[in-house]
This record gives structure tokens, sequence and C-alpha cells, in this order.
């Protein structure tokens, strides 16, 4: 057990024994029971029959000192069922209130100029809420993603798991938390394993380039996530334990509160996963036992600390209801994976054990909102770190003496990012809105196979978007971005989004953008030259360009208390200038612009709501042609599929819901092109995930429960052909998707009190 | 529900998880008995600077030399005398045809070819004809160390006398090497700017059985490429080997080894005696795969690897068992 534990261990008994007293309060907040956010509600209290009284919420509470009991009161909020009841002697510190499932719109940020209502944002934007979040039991984005058409997951033992969106790798997907891009890139993906999403407000994915807002890799497509923003007055928190049968043992506390106008909160958690080999039973408990080929696992033993302090404050006090607010947030993350590696052959006494240890630490600064009646601002600043380590020991297995390995085995990899995003946002009227902004990033690299071991890039962007909206009915969002870079030519990015408004239920988007995805520093300036190995960077590079065009018809019926959504969009990327690594001479190798890519596809999403019932369902087919060199002919992959179906039912009487993840992913075509130029068709068999969970809440939800299973099926290895990316790998005949079946519980206590 | 409650049970839940959730110590293995057997490890240095000459005999190192100290030999014995490239840094020889030495001044259009790892006569790259163009191959650090061009004068058991120039006909020299019969062969090394060198590479031929060394090995797919490996090549002055796929280890005797017929190729032993695991990024020893050698005296001997690392894990040490028969 480390240090490190030792006092995140300690810090939570402490703050638990300090905590809990419930006092006699006369605050009463008000809040989501779908997603604990803080409600702006209206009380109506009543004596025989007669108003005698209004109240309404400050910051969701609400002062009930003035009611007496046996008065009778009711509570109003919009997009959330009505409230009535006789004042008690006693009343809870805390009311839930149910959304209406049916006239209720999600709202949206990413790429919007202020938030948005997802049927009136230009973009076609997906939204993954907490609820689901919670339902799945989903640790990580990785898991989360199971669920999500057209989103593609790979998993390396070491790397990672990354993804793929649209059919295009996840280089060019962008990741944010709260607007601010994670860093990390190790082989040009983000460990998706690394992203936790327990104190997490909702995922909004915006498919296809958003690359006038946020620049280079923004390519396929955009994925924000946006942290709770606790808007409660009292003290309140969330303990988190989580345990699923693979070896998983997650725990999280977070508790926020407010100083005068200052929102303060502050989590901690930690991950911790014991390994997983084929040949392990589900509710295998791991023992001390002898050093033999069985200590090395296929997933990686792994334990992730994660913590984060956030302060949020209005800045304004203007009479706007939204208030223009100043966020400092820091994250700290610190993962290791431990790889006990095979005894080696003969004696099976010494092997080589490798660690991984990430570190990432993250700082933001943002002030969003209005700042007058025409302006707002919305701007980010952060410094990104990101460091990873790997240390190889040579281990005597018949001391257990571990030796610390040769400085060839030994290898750091470090980045780091500068970023300021501002951009001023003029509302001349509800129909015409103007937004200029800057982007400036400044990253670093460094890495023992970077040329001179560190190598900075900066780039300096600015760009403009109007949204325009004719007769109520047509919007149009024209936009364009120009950039300068200290290292590659950038190209001039616009856009277009219309959307137009044909019935009150009917809407049809359509788009044009350009996107494009720097090349990275290690295709710029790897540099690996020995014997046999002559791969240099190519300095001269450019960007990765595509051109996305998007289709899509949302139609919204709602009959009674029916709401049905389905959303038909239809897509084509055309992606030029992708940098590939190819053979330049008879010895060298190194990275050029070469191949050129289209990837088009059809997704169809329907959302049914009645009463307690709703139901995600979809379908999507995509394919991809792909085209090496210049003077062959394209190799077209045939189209493959991909189903959703995603019930869920809460009974509300009894606080409980239940619900079922599946997806089946068609037969994977592929072409992949390896190191040394040759380009080999490899082929994935079709699988199904499915998932079933249970939650419930109890006693006035404070304790919740959620059981379920996961990957029912059984999925583990399917055939399937991957090529490596070694110059030597030939295909390996088998893809690892999953550890089987698994059982997980989780259970969350929610903490509120007085201070 | 109050307050205590609440405490208690995250405070159990807690407890719970901070039991189970931590890595498990280990406990060691048992050290395994090993035979009546010599084990010895031959350090290369991890990017395979070295040649290291090795005598069974003896159990001794019976000399060593830096890779990059020499760019052909002379064999000194031998109906017909013959040149051999240095394969530790992948040399590759171009014979010209149609061009005098003088007329020769690029690398185009020409044919290069490596030395191939068998060493037998007929298959050198260097045979036949009398101008060639040899590329020195790379350095320890990968850097290409360019070409030079040569014409065999006068090649007898007693010397050599050849010419050497750069590619431009600038440093030209024209070199006797005497040879000495005590020695498979006499080295010689380019120097691009100066006076060619004769450095002692090889000890005395009857001095040694096995050269742990890099040297190339001929890929024919998809198209000729000869590749560097690192291995075990033994002694064609008076040494003999064979793999024995029939007989485990243990079970080889005397009478078995000498009704064998040993291969005179100097690859026999070779590289493949380790495979490179790409997916765990580690050499692993075919322990399996077992050689009878026969020395330059006349004895016997079994011969398998067991490993390829130092004791730091940097790769370069082949570690191998032996026992006389």
């Amino acid at each position: 057990m480390t240090k490190n534990n030792i006092l995140y261990r300690l810090f939570l008994v402490i703050s638990c024994v300090y905590l809990s007293p419930i006092l006699y309060s006369q605050q009463v907040e008000f809040k989501s029971s779908e997603d604990s956010v803080a409600l702006r509600v209206s009380v109506y209290v009543f004596e025989n029959d007669k108003k005698i009284n209004e109240l309404k919420s400050v910051n969701g509470n609400v002062d009930f000192s003035t009611i007496k009991s046996g008065q009778l009161v009711e509570v109003l909020a919009t997009g959330y069922e009505q409230k009535t009841f006789t004042m008690p002697e006693t009343i809870t510190p805390v009311i839930y209130l149910h959304k209406i499932a049916t006239r209720f719109d999600e709202m949206v940020v990413t790429g919007q100029m202020q938030q948005t209502s997802i049927s009136d944002a230009v973009q076609n934007v997906r939204i993954i809420n907490s609820k689901k979040i919670e339902q799945m039991g989903a640790q990580n984005l990785t898991q989360l993603f199971k669920n999500e058409l057209n989103i593609q997951l790979s998993t390396d033992a070491i790397l990672g798991s990354g993804m793929s969106l649209q059919g295009i790798s996840g280089e060019n997907v962008k990741i944010l938390v709260d607007g601010v891009p994670i860093i990390g890139r190790l082989n040009g993906t983000v460990d998706l394993d690394q992203i936790n999403i327990q104190n997490v407000e909702k995922i909004e994915i915006i498919e296809g380039p958003l690359s006038v807002n946020y620049g280079s890799d923004a390519l396929a497509g955009t994925i924000n996530i946006i942290t709770k923003k606790n808007q409660s007055n009292l003290l309140s928190g969330k303990a988190y334990a989580y345990y699923e049968s693979n070896g998983t043992y997650n725990t999280q506390l977070n508790l926020s509160t407010k100083f005068k106008h200052t929102q303060i909160s502050a989590d901690i958690n930690r991950n911790y996963f014991d390994g997983w080999r084929p040949d392990e039973k589900p509710f295998h408990f791991e023992q001390v036992r002898v050093a033999d080929s069985l200590r090395n696992k296929l997933y990686k033993p792994r334990e992730q600390i994660f913590g984060g302090l956030k302060a949020r404050q209005r800045i304004n006090n203007s009479s706007h209801a939204e208030g223009l607010y100043l966020t400092a947030d820091i994250r700290l993350f610190q993962e290791e994976i431990e790889n006990r590696g095979i005894p080696s052959k003969p004696y099976y006494i010494k092997a080589f054990d490798d660690y991984y240890n990430t570190l990432r630490w993250d700082n933001s600064i943002s002030v969003i909102g209005r700042m007058t009646k025409k302006w707002s601002v919305n701007s980010t600043n952060s410094y990104n770190f990101f460091e990873r380590k790997k240390t190889t020991y040579v281990n005597d297995l018949t001391t257990l003496e571990q030796t610390i390995a040769g400085a060839n085995e030994q290898d750091t990899s470090a980045f780091d990012l500068f970023l300021s995003r501002t951009s001023f946002i003029y509302n001349h009227s509800k129909n015409w809105m103007l937004e200029v902004g800057y982007d400036v990033n400044y990253e670093s690299s460094r890495g023992k196979r970077i040329e001179h071991q560190t190598k900075a890039m900066g780039d300096y962007a600015v760009y403009v978007t109007s949204e325009y909206t004719a007769w109520n009915k047509l919007t149009i969002k024209p936009g364009l971005r120009a950039a300068y870079n200290s290292v590659y030519k950038t190209p001039v990015i616009p856009s277009v989004f219309f959307k137009y408004k044909v019935s009150k239920n009917n809407d049809i988007r359509l788009s044009y953008s350009r996107g494009y995805r720097a090349p990275s520093l290690k295709e710029l300036y790897f540099l690996f030259v020995d014997i046999n190995h002559d791969i240099k960077g190519n300095p001269e590079l450019e960007a990765e360009t595509s051109n996305n065009y998007q289709l899509s018809l949302r139609t919204d019926y709602e009959k009674g208390k029916c709401r049905l959504v389905i959303t038909n969009q239809f897509f084509f990327n055309d992606l030029a200038n992708l940098i590939t690594l190819a053979q330049v001479t008879n010895t060298e190798y190194s990275y050029v612009n070469l191949s050129k890519a289209q990837t088009y596809g059809y997704t169809l999403n329907t959302n049914f709501i009645r009463k307690g019932l709703s139901v995600d369902a979809g379908v999507s087919v995509k394919g991809r042609k792909t085209q090496v060199y210049a003077n062959e002919s394209p190799r077209a992959t045939s189209f493959y599929p991909e189903v959703k179906v995603n019930p869920s039912y809460t009974i509300d009487k009894i606080n409980t819901s239940f619900a079922v993840f599946y997806k089946f992913t068609g037969k994977l075509p592929n072409f992949v092109m390896q190191n040394d130029g040759t380009v080999f068709e490899s082929k994935r068999d079709a699988f199904h995930m499915l998932d079933i969970t249970a939650s419930s809440f109890f006693w006035k939800r404070k304790i919740g429960i959620t059981l379920g299973v996961k990957n029912l099926l059984g999925v583990t290895t399917i055939n399937g052909l991957s090529g490596g990316d070694g110059a030597h790998s030939a295909g390996s005949s088998s893809v690892q998707i999953g550890m089987g079946r698994t059982y997980f519980c989780s259970l969350t206590v929610n903490l509120n009190t007085k201070k | 529900m109050n307050g205590i409650t609440n405490k208690l049970l995250v405070f159990f839940i807690l407890s719970g998880f901070a039991v189970a959730s931590c890595r498990k110590k280990e406990l060691p293995v048992t050290p395994p008995a090993i035979g009546d057997v010599t084990t010895t490890a031959i350090e290369l240095s991890p990017s395979y600077q070295k040649i290291a000459y090795f005598d069974l005999g003896t159990n001794t190192n019976a000399g060593e030399a830096v890779k990059t100290n020499w760019d052909l030999g002379f064999s000194c014995a031998g109906e017909t005398p013959y040149i051999i490239l240095n394969a530790a840094k992948i040399m590759l020889a171009a014979p010209v045809t149609g061009k005098t030495f003088e007329q020769v001044t690029s690398t185009s259009n020409l044919s290069f070819k490596a030395e191939h790892p068998t060493g037998r006569m007929d298959s050198l790259a260097i045979r036949g004809g009398s101008v060639y163009v040899l590329d020195r191959g790379y350095d320890n650090s990968g850097t290409h160390m360019g070409h030079f061009k040569m014409e065999i004068l006068e090649h007898t058991n007693l010397h050599f006398k050849g010419r050497f120039a750069k590619m431009d006909g600038s440093n030209e020299q024209t070199v006797t090497i005497e040879k000495d019969n005590n020695y498979n062969f006499v080295y010689m090394k380019w120097n691009e700017s100066g006076a060619v060198n004769i450095p002692v590479i090889e000890p005395l031929k009857d001095t040694w059985d096995l050269v742990f060394t890099q040297y190339s090995e001929i890929f024919h797919e998809p198209e000729y490429m000869p590749y560097s490996v690192v291995g075990c090549l033994t002694n064609t002055y008076n040494t003999t080997a064979l793999r024995v796929t029939d007989k485990a280890f243990e079970d080889i005797n005397l009478e078995y080894a000498e009704n064998l017929v040993l291969s005179n190729d100097r690859d026999e032993i070779g590289y493949d005696w380790k495979t490179f695991l790409y997916d765990q990024n580690i050499y692993q020893i075919h322990y399996e795969k077992v050689y009878v050698v026969k020395d330059s005296e006349g004895y016997f001997y079994k011969l398998r690897f067991i490993d390829f690392y130092n004791q730091i894990g940097e790769k370069g040490t082949p570690t191998f068992e032996y026992q006389r028969l």
C-alpha cells in the first residue's frame, strides 16, 4: 500500500465523521431527482384554499421558516412535476422533483454561443446524461461508450483504450473537460480509461468537425465532458463505492459548499483494478502466491487516484438570469499500471516487471457568462501537464529482489499545453448573434525518440462565427478560422450550418464543415535510427484535412404522455493528406501526407418516452474507402452495421429503475497500413454487448444501490485480424474485446447537512 | 436513517474496500536444480558492438574485437583464397562489369549483395570478379558509413595485393597484405582519408570454437533483404556443430553424438535460439533447441541457450550452458 493510499483513506474517514449531523433546518433545497441539479422553484402557500404567501428560490434554496405546519404547500418548477404537500412539523432539507418526461429539452453548450436547447442548436448534438452513467455503472469513458453508435473502441494492454468516431481514428477526436482539451496522446490517442466520469453532469458528443471553435483534432468530432456545478448553499456531498467481479474496487467522495458567494467543491477518487487473466473466474480474489507464470495478467492491474478542487463565483450582480461566472479548477490524476512479466524460459526465475506511471495535472480558469445586456464572454485559460514514465526492473524471482534495468528499458514521455481561448458574443437581437474569438495553444513534447528530446509548437488562431435566424424558421451559422502555426502551415477553416424548422415538430439540419488535424510532434520529429531501423519524423508535414457534410432530420412527436424523437442523420467525410508512415527511400521510413479516405454513413436514433418508460434505440451503417497511394484505385469496404437498444423503466413509487444496454457491432472490415508500406485487409467478427442493471434509492434518496451484469453474453475474444504497428508485425488472429461476464454493485450515499 | 448509521455504513464499506483493494505481495519461487553443466555469459553490449571469440575446452574468452574495426577479411588457407565482408555491420559488395576501376564513380546501376550467413565459399559476395564497389554498412549509431572501391590485383595464400579508392577516385592506394597461416583471416579497414589499417581481429585459429557477433541473415520475402541478426557462429577451421531435434538435452551422450553428421556451415547454431516477442517487447529463449558441437580438439559438447540479457536486463548477452560428453 503506498503512502498516497493511506492518506487518501484517512481523508475519507475523517470527512465522514465530520459530515453527518443533520440539524434541523428551515432552508429547503430543491433538486432534480434525475441528476441532482439544484432547481429554480416557486413555492405557493395556501391556508383554507387561499393563497397566503409566495416564495422564490435563491440558488435552489427556499426559506421555509415562515410556513406553519398544516398549511398546504405547492412547489412549481419549469419542466418538473408539481409537488403538493401539507407542511409537516419538521421538513427535510432536500426535496427532489421529478422531471416531466415530455416538454423537456436538454441544454447544450459545446460549440454554441450560449446555452441552447438541443432542439434549437444548429448542430446535431448527442447527450449522455448522468442518469445513464449511473444506470450503466460506467466507471470511465471506455465503459460508457460501449453503448454508443458510431463509436468503435479498441484496447491495448499498455496504452489503454482508444476510440474511433464515424470510422475515423481517435487522433481526430477532440476530448474536452468543460472546454479544456485533454492532452497526453500516446501514439495519437488519449487513454479513455483515464477519464473519470463520476462527477459528470453530462457528456455532449458532436459528430463532424468543430474545428472553427476548437482547432486541431476536432475533425471527426468533439466530446465535451461537462462536470457537475453544484448550486447548493448547504454542505453536501456524495460517497460512492463500486465493486465489479473482475476485481474492480472504486471509491469516491465529493463535497461541496458555499462560502459567501463562492461555491467550492472538492472530490477525491481511488480506482483499483487487480488485473485479469482469461482463466480467472468472476469473484476471483487475489491471494498472496508464488511468483509463477500466473503473475502476468492480460489486463494489467491498475490504480488510479483522482483529486479535484473547483471554485466558482458569480462576478457581476446584473439582473440577468445568466450571470457572469468565474471558475477556477485544479485536477490531479495519478495512475500506476503494474505489468508483472512472464517468468522467462527456461528456469522461470527471472522476469521483467514494468511500471507505467501517469501523472496529469490540469488547471484552468474560465470566465463564462453575460457581461452586459448585449455582450457575453466565454474565456477558458488552462495549463495541462501530462507525464508518463515507464520503469522496468529485472526481478529475481527466487529472492523477489528487483534491480532497475538498463537505461534503454526506461522511457518517459511528457507533454504540456498552455491554452487561452476567449470569445466575445454580441447578441444583437434574438435573431442575430456574432462571436469573435481567439485561440492560442502552445504545446511541448518530450520523449526518448523525439529529435533533440524536446520540441514545441505554438498555434495562434482567430475565429468568427455568426448565427442568424430568418422568419423564425431558418437559422444559418457560418464560421471561419485562420491561424498561424510555428511549425506547419495551417489551413483556413470554414464551416456553415443550416437549420430549417419545417413545422413545429420537424427540423432539417444541413452542414458543411472543414476539419483538420495538426501533425503531431511525434510525426514531425520522431527519430529512431539503428542498424535495422531508420524512421525519422518529417518537419515538412502539412495538416490532415477533411470536408464533412451532414444532413439530419429530427422529428419530435408528442401525444398525451408520450414523446417520440426520431433523428435521421447522413454523413460524408472526405479526408485528404492523411499522415502515413511510409518507405521514402530504400532504407528510410518517414511520415508523409499520403493517403486519402472517405467515410460515409447513416444513423437512425429514436427516443421514446412514456411515463417511466424510456427507450433509446438506433441503427447505423458506415463504410470507408481508402486510397493509400495516389496511383491506386480506392479500396472500398463493405458497409458495416451497428444496432443499439437501450430501454429503461422507472417505477417512481419504489424509486427503482431497470435498464438494458444492448449494442450489436457488425463485422468490421478494415485495411491496415503496415509500417513497411504494405496494406493488408483485416476483418473483425461481429459481437453483441449486453448489460442489464437495476438501481434503487432508499431513505429519501440518501442511499442508492445499483446492481447489474455487464457483458452478459460473456464476450472475451473474437476472431479478427489486427495489424500491429511495428515494422515487423504480422496480424494476430483474435481481438480482445472484454473480460467476459462480470457482476457489479455500487452504493451511493448522498450527504446533505446544514453548515 | 440517522447520522450515525450513515457514518457507520460509509465507514464499513470503505474499510472492506481497503482490505480487498491492494496489490498482493508474491512469494519467491524455489531455485531450480541445475545439473552438471557449465554456464557462460558473453557480453556483446546492448548495441552489439563487440565480437567475442570463445573456447569450449578451456571455457575462456579467446579474444574480442570491436565490430566496426574491419571491413574485409582475406582467407589465409584453402585451395582458393577468398575475401569476406564484415557482415556485422551489413556490408554489401557489387561486382563492376564493363567498367574499369577508374571508370566506376557511382553506386548506381550496381547490384549489391550481402555476405551469406553460412560462410560457404560458393555463396560469397566477392567472388570471381576483380573490381568491386563496397558498401561499408552502418556504424554503432546506425549511420551509414559510405562506399569505397577495390580492384584485386593479385591474390594468393601468401598475400593479397589490391587497389582501393573513394568513389570519386581520391585517396587511392595500392596495398599488399601479407598472410599468416596461423589465422583463418587477416583483416583490413578502409580509411576515408588515410592509409588502410591492418587490425588484428581474430585470435589464432586453433584457440577458439565459437564467435558471438552480429551478422547478416538474408530474407527473400517480399524481396532480397539482408537483415542484421545476433548469434553464434562456429570456427570453420576445425569446429563443427549440429542442431539436434530428436533427443532431449539430458539424453544426449557421447555415443549418440559420435554418430551424428555435423555441419561445416558456420551458422549451424545461428541466431534463432531466440525470438523477439513484439507484444511483450522481449526476447524469448528457445531452450528446447539443443546443439552438439565438436571442438577443434575433437571433444563433443552439448549446448543450449538460457538467456540473452545481462544482470540489469540489457540485451546482448547470450548466455548458454554446455557439458562435455
